[in-house]
């Protein structure tokens, strides 16, 4: 009955959207918990972009059932979080693809090198 | 001078979540904080003189308590969680928090609603029709008999035969025969609308745009229809209790069954707010059932109902014969059992129904069981008489709205039980009733 969302690239996690980039990073080198992953990705993008509490929850559900982060203890209900060897993986390769993004608009944009 | 507190009229479906978030919003900003919302249309909104309160709606599933961790996330981002209405969670600001919405991405929010609310509602759906399938059954369920009784009736007939006798005799279920195409109308409509509106939701998600909502006329039309459901299942209670305290449709084992189980499932479920709201209810709906059930003797010794007793000679043998009274909107029935002092066993049974219409009479009663011949001389009289293939001797009357059977075990009393139905049908039908 339902019509299904085209989001199958999402489900791999072949691409990241935005707040789920900036979760993993926030995770990178740290352990937080859930709300200071809020903070700290309205503090690294100048509160350009906000991750909704709702939202947060859903993306570290799915982060650590997909490994790419791990729970590393709980504290007055507050879990803490932190970045797998997987999770560093998949956001290195964001952070590659989004670079590569980038020189290819700056070459064509910035460069005029048209081809 | 400002009042401190109002009621508004908060009637948006679930589907709707943009357009209440939005009134409640709007609500904020003129002074309006909410308290609480009644039968999940009348908001009880206080004053206050905040003036950075907003307000969030989240999808939920009622029936599952939401997980510590999603609670305390809302917390420390600054919401604090008001109440819990259908299948959404309202939240409300903290002072001095200007907290981020609680859903940022669209297509996770769209992922907890298929997760929280299609799921809970497809299972609620299934419950109804399954409801209505055991409703039907129940009706039909003297079918196969009247099969062999009525062979001449069509299929239509004999359900009418087995359903009229229920749909006239209760009000509860007289008036839920009567609402029920509305009901499942009204839902039937809701459900194309959710689907209507669930595409549209795909297809902005798809494009990027804002989630779809519904026009303001569109949300007060289905608001108005929301009240009168709840106005109608209100209805719905009232008769079911008046069902217990006249025509006794409920023995006491039912109002402690219920007393017991809302007992039981309160303190399993103390610490959730939202489960021990509704088991209080449940209690207290068992307790009142319980006070109904045992008004039910005093009120029927008052009010004799519509079929005044029968009298005989033969009832003077059995001063207290078993009496069993209904009486409903549409008809009423009245069954007396006379026993020999001797003998526990039914002696003679005397049963009356009385329609609102000649035509619902006819409908009921007719047509006729095959083995019963009429009796000569007397117009609408049948009967089927002890003989040796049957120990118990039947006589059936329908006159007019009246329908009367009366079986008996005696051949001796056969004359004596004929004259109680003719005389019983005429005091019926002059209406002054030889109360008892």
């Amino acid at each position: 009955m339902l019509l299904e969302v085209n989001c199958m690239a999402r489900k791999k996690l072949e691409t990241l959207t935005e707040q789920m980039y900036y979760v993993l990073l926030s995770l990178t080198g740290a352990e937080r918990h859930g709300y200071g992953i809020m903070q700290n990705v309205s503090e690294l993008t100048g509160g350009r972009v906000n991750v909704g509490a709702g939202t947060l929850y859903a993306l570290l559900g799915r982060f650590e059932g997909d490994k790419l982060i791990e729970r590393t203890r709980e504290v007055e209900g507050r879990k803490y979080y932190t970045l797998t060897g997987e999770g560093r993986k998949v956001l290195t390769e964001e952070y590659e693809r989004l670079r590569r993004q980038v020189a290819d608009g700056a070459r064509i944009l910035e460069g005029g090198n048209r081809t | 001078m400002r009042q401190d507190a109002c009621w508004k009229l908060f009637s948006y479906l679930l589907i709707d979540r943009t357009a209440a978030q939005a009134k409640l919003n709007d609500w904020a900003r003129e002074g309006w904080v909410l308290e609480h919302i009644y039968l999940g249309v009348f908001a009880r909104l206080r004053a206050t003189e905040r003036r950075d309160l907003t307000y969030f709606l989240d999808w939920t599933d009622p029936n599952v308590r939401e997980d510590r961790e999603y609670i305390q996330l809302c917390a420390d981002a600054g919401w604090e969680p008001v109440q819990t209405i259908d299948y959404l969670n309202i939240y409300a600001s903290k002072p001095g928090a200007s907290p981020a919405p609680i859903q940022t991405d669209p297509e996770i929010e769209y992922q907890r609603f298929r997760k929280k609310v299609l799921r809970r509602m497809a299972i609620s759906t299934l419950m109804v029709v399954v409801l209505l399938g055991v409703y039907f059954l129940l009706i039909n369920s003297g079918s196969h008999i009247d099969q062999i009784l009525y062979p001449d009736a069509t299929p239509w007939e004999r359900f009418l035969h087995s359903f009229i006798p229920v749909f006239c005799l209760t009000f509860s279920i007289s008036f839920f025969t009567v609402l029920l195409p509305f009901w499942l109308g009204g839902g039937f409509a809701y459900l194309l609308l959710l689907i209507r509106q669930l595409f549209l939701w795909q297809q902005a998600l798809q494009k990027g745009e804002p989630l779809p909502g519904l026009g303001p006329w569109t949300s007060r039309i289905w608001g108005g229809l929301r009240l009168g459901a709840h106005i109608s299942l209100s209805f719905m209670y009232f008769f079911f209790l008046l069902d217990t305290i006249l025509n006794g449709t409920l023995n006491i084992g039912y109002g402690i069954g219920l007393l017991i189980g809302g007992g039981i499932a309160l303190l399993i479920s103390w610490s959730d707010q939202r489960k021990r709201r509704r088991n209080l209810l449940c209690c207290a709906f068992g307790g009142c059932l319980l006070v109904c059930i045992f008004l039910h003797g005093p009120v029927r010794m008052v009010f004799q109902g519509r079929i005044p007793s029968p009298s005989a000679a033969f009832s003077l043998d059995d001063p207290h014969p078993d009496i069993t009274r209904m009486d409903g909107p549409f008809g009423s029935y009245g069954k007396w059992e006379f026993r020999s002092p001797d003998d526990s066993a039914s002696r003679i049974a005397l049963t009356a129904r009385t329609w609102t219409s000649p035509e619902l009479a006819q409908t009921a009663a007719e047509p006729v069981p095959r083995y019963m011949s009429p009796v000569e001389g007397t117009e609408g009289l049948w009967e089927d008489p002890i003989d040796g293939e049957n120990s118990c001797g039947e006589f059936l009357l329908s006159r007019g709205n009246i329908w009367i059977s009366a079986q008996y075990r005696d051949p001796e009393l056969a004359g004596e039980v004929m004259e109680t139905v003719l005389t019983w049908a005429d005091t019926l039908e002059g209406g002054d009733g030889d109360e008892k």
